[in-house]
């Protein structure tokens, strides 16, 4: 049985990384096209560091993507709390609304901000694709806030009140510890979210706003220069570093939890 | 493990944080601060229809930098446009959809005294029935929409439609991802008017579409890299993309079908929300020199409307005197008024089925 | 103890804020520009009109947008059950019989749902083209191949989605199954019962939930999924996702893409009150 199953593993593994590897390898390819091996070479990673029209949409990415993680983590610490905390109607309208942006598939969001938007003369920017980010990126740090803070105690937060601390002060120096943790990992989800995102970016970007995955969508559309090849292959690479370090980060962090 | 180190642990991914927003910061402000700060200049228009050479000599010139964007159809720039994006200060509409633009208030008047190489163009193109005095527009190159096709797996005789429909190709055909050129299509083959406001000739074009669905590989704007894979080995094109794959595979060659095939002509042009209005025409006059539109010909393959280019244009094919030339079924496509949405509800029924 | 909040007035602010903005109004507006009239050349205004959504019993349109959400239903149907398929044994293998490397592998599985989507859709070109490595790996081993023709067919679009949504599934039956107590299998073994017995009688019906919370998250997502469709497809299938755009760029119908969306919208909301309920009733009984 647990030959079958390691076996298994592999095969479900190879299936998943071998398209990723393929590209890597290529991303070397001397060639300019096809998949014909030609040789090893580094041009299509120079050139990419010397395209100033790979080089724009990164930065974008970056902005952005640090702008939502940061507006989300404070909107969804507002709406995390007032699901646990939350009178009646204020518990439920928001879990409710905490769940939309996550089940809905992202077009709809994308495409109904977007109505919006024109409907209400919102100028189509960078801005309008922060809030369409910040809009899903609220919703899952809500998630995360909710699972933590429900299992805090809350005769803490209560006791801090009963003691004569005034509203802001508890909130301050009761709950916000508690969720520094879930804040920083919520951040990080965020961040990461928003950076790979998309769809919302694709409807939401107005004129000369380009994001990475934007313009790696473009290039796929409109003609694949080898640069493609190195620049997904950077993002792959970068990411399998980011998420295993963050992986154990999170591990540590889990060890140290009851010191 | 002590207290401090602990902290540290927790706040690191923050740490982290605030250096990369350190960093995006200091970028962004060395950008503004540079003596290189540029103007930027937003260029919308169908990929591949601007050589980096002569974008960069316009950088290099004006000390501005170009961001060039592309959209697969002129819908899609109608569509942007209507959404009110703006900041685009030189879009490239085709001679139908420059109507529709005229007709939504979304072009701004050109001044012509900012214009003084609007001299070179040819008479005909001077007069174009859909800008007569080129207000709005000015004409930036033009062509024919034809099959292109690879010699070495498609046979050089015929040249015409039916090779579409030749089950020895099926499923190597691309077609074009726009609803005007690829519903004309059917209609010359049914020998229908590519410019019909009927309906039933539209169902018609869509069933016949439909029924050969089998011998299409892809819908895209650009059938380039699918032609170099050689995933496609015959394409619905235009003119000058047949002319750029030959280069890197000269057995990649071109034809108007018998049936006839679409000439359009594709303009210059400032929309109303553009920011750099100024610059927009300095750039248009520079297109219009006489060494950039022969180069533009040369580049890419397309006519050229500019007489003064013409002696420099290498292939005598693609001058500007070659218009008359166009045989009796090679037709523009009209503005359909409010008959449009006919043509893009057939779109989508096609593309649903 | 009474819940009492303690929220600041700013919290109250910024949470409603979020929700108002940024999620309500617009879906509210996407609903009422359902019932607005198409311009001319595109653009919309506010006359009020129930003609697109009757577009629906119109005799060939109506059949048209049915056949696109058969499509996207169908998509979405296949991917999850191989999703489930394939992830199920994995996630099984995982939790009870890879010991110390579970972490480990977890964590390998995890890393692809993280990279950019984008990205490992477009990895398969170099795999799939027919000048790509599998045609030139067939050549090698003799078949004369003319054409792979999985690229731009459904075949690429239905391998990139199950592709694209398998570690989803995975992570989401890992952590369901993960929970199962462990006690209740060694209980099983003790009585007797072979591992085929307690796979059907305990394992089984405990991970259904997982099973299910997995099926209902990716199901939800295949159904609006356009750019898989539109890159590995070629843009020769069309969903629903792909009308959708297709309805607010190229033909410029805004009106008629909220109908098309709200129908997707009341499809889905019907899934998710389905799964809520189901979660209500009783699944993790085991039969001992």
């Amino acid at each position: 049985m647990k030959w079958l199953g390691a076996l298994f593993s592999i095969f479900l593994f190879s299936f998943l990384y071998l398209p990723m590897l393929v590209l890597v390898v290529l991303s070397f390819n001397e060639a300019k096209r096809g998949s014909a091996w030609l040789g090893f070479s580094w041009k299509w990673y120079e050139r990419l560091f010397h395209n100033p029209d790979l080089i724009n949409p990164f930065f974008t990415s970056l902005e952005i993507a640090l702008s939502s993680a940061v507006l989300s983590a404070f909107l969804g610490l507002c709406v995390g709390y007032l699901i646990v905390r939350g009178g009646k109607f204020n518990r439920e309208a928001m879990s409710w609304a905490s769940y939309l942006p996550i089940m809905l598939p992202e077009i709809v969001l994308g495409l109904s901000l977007l109505s919006f938007f024109v409907w209400i003369g919102f100028p189509l920017g960078r801005m309008s694709v922060l809030l369409g980010h910040v809009a899903f990126g609220t919703a899952y740090v809500a998630v995360l806030v909710r699972a933590r803070l429900s299992q805090a105690d809350p005769l803490l937060e209560d006791a801090a009140y009963d003691l004569g601390s005034n509203r802001r002060k508890t909130f301050i120096k009761v709950v916000l510890p508690q969720l520094t943790t879930t804040l920083i990992s919520g951040m990080m989800m965020v961040f990461t979210l928003s950076f790979d995102d998309f769809i919302i970016s694709f409807f939401l970007a107005g004129v000369g706003v380009t994001t990475l995955p934007m313009k790696v969508y473009s290039m796929l559309k409109f003609g694949v220069t080898p640069e493609v090849n190195a620049l997904c292959a950077l993002i792959l690479m970068g990411s399998f570093l980011l998420v295993t370090t963050s992986l154990l980060y999170l591990r540590s962090l889990d060890g140290q939890r009851h010191v | 493990m002590s207290n401090w180190k602990h902290k540290l642990k927790v706040y690191a991914p923050l740490i982290i944080f605030f250096s990369l927003v350190v960093f995006v910061i200091q970028y962004r402000v060395r950008e503004e601060v540079s003596p290189h700060s540029y103007r930027e200049l937003n260029l919308y228009a169908m990929s591949d229809y601007f050589p980096k050479d002569i974008l960069k000599e316009f950088e290099r010139q004006k000390n501005v930098r170009i961001h060039y964007d592309h959209f697969s159809n002129n819908e899609e720039l109608l569509a942007k446009l209507q959404a009110g994006a703006t900041g685009y200060d030189v879009i490239v509409p085709s001679d139908y959809m420059v109507v529709a633009l005229i007709e939504n208030r979304l072009l701004s008047p050109l001044q012509h005294e900012y214009l003084p190489h609007l001299n070179n163009i040819a008479e005909p193109f001077k007069h174009r029935s859909y800008d007569v005095k080129s207000t709005y527009t000015v004409p930036y190159l033009w062509g024919t929409t034809g099959i292109a096709y690879n010699s070495k797996y498609v046979d050089d005789n015929l040249k015409s439609l039916t090779l579409l429909v030749d089950p020895k190709y099926k499923g190597r055909i691309a077609l074009l991802e726009d609803p005007r050129e690829t519903l004309s299509l059917a209609l010359r083959f049914l020998g229908l008017d590519i410019n019909t406001k009927s309906f039933k000739d539209l169902q018609k074009a869509v069933q016949w579409l439909d029924s050969h669905r089998s011998q299409i590989r892809i819908f895209t704007a650009d059938a380039k890299q699918h032609m170099m894979s050689e995933d496609v080995w015959i394409a619905h094109t235009y003119s000058g993309d047949a002319h750029i794959v030959a280069k890197d595979k000269p057995e990649v060659k071109y034809f108007v079908p018998k049936e006839g095939a679409t000439l359009w002509t594709d303009n210059l042009a400032i929309p109303e929300g553009a920011d750099e209005k100024e610059l927009a025409h300095e750039f248009i006059n520079y297109i219009l020199e006489a060494g950039v539109g022969a180069s533009l010909a040369n580049q890419l393959g397309y006519s050229t409307p500019n007489e003064a280019s013409d002696p420099m244009v290498e292939d005598p094919d693609l001058r500007s005197s070659t218009l008359k030339d166009m045989g009796p079924n090679v037709l523009y496509m009209k503005d359909l008024g409010t008959s449009t949405f006919l043509w893009d509800e057939a779109w989508t029924r096609l593309k649903s089925r | 103890m009474k819940n009492r909040s303690i929220g600041t007035p700013l919290v109250n602010l910024g949470a409603w804020f979020w929700l108002s903005c940024l999620v309500l109004v617009p879906l509210i507006f996407v609903f009422l520009l359902s019932f607005m009239t198409r311009k001319t050349y595109g653009g919309f205004e506010a006359v009020w009109t129930l003609s697109n959504y009757l577009k629906i019993f119109d005799p060939s349109m109506g059949i048209l947008i049915l056949k696109v959400f058969g499509r996207s239903f169908l998509l979405a149907f296949v991917t999850t059950f191989f999703c489930a398929l394939l992830a199920y044994p994995f996630a099984l293998f995982l939790v009870f019989k890879s010991g110390r490397y579970r972490h480990f592998l977890f964590a390998l599985m995890i890393i692809p749902f993280w990279t950019n989507f984008l990205i490992r859709t477009y990895a398969w070109f170099a795999l799939l083209s027919d000048s790509g490595w599998i045609m030139q790996l067939l050549h090698q081993l003799g078949f004369e191949l003319q054409s792979l023709n999985v690229l731009f067919t459904w075949k690429a679009v239905y391998l990139g989605m199950v592709y694209n949504y398998l570690p989803f599934m995975a992570m989401t039956l890992y952590i369901n199954i993960e929970k199962i107590d462990v006690k209740l299998i060694e209980a099983s073994h003790d009585l007797g019962a072979g591992v085929f017995q307690t796979f059907t009688r305990i394992i089984f019906p405990l991970s259904i939930p997982g099973l299910i919370a997995g099926s209902v998250l990716v199901f939800i997502p295949c159904l609006g999924e356009f750019v898989i469709p539109d890159i590995l497809g070629g843009s020769t299938q069309v969903y629903v996702g792909n009308l959708l755009t297709q309805q607010f760029l190229t033909a410029r119908h805004w009106p008629m893409g909220a109908a098309i969306s709200m129908w997707l919208l009341a499809a889905i909301l019907l899934l998710i009150y389905l799964f809520k309920k189901n979660q209500k009733t009783k699944w993790g009984e085991a039969q001992i």
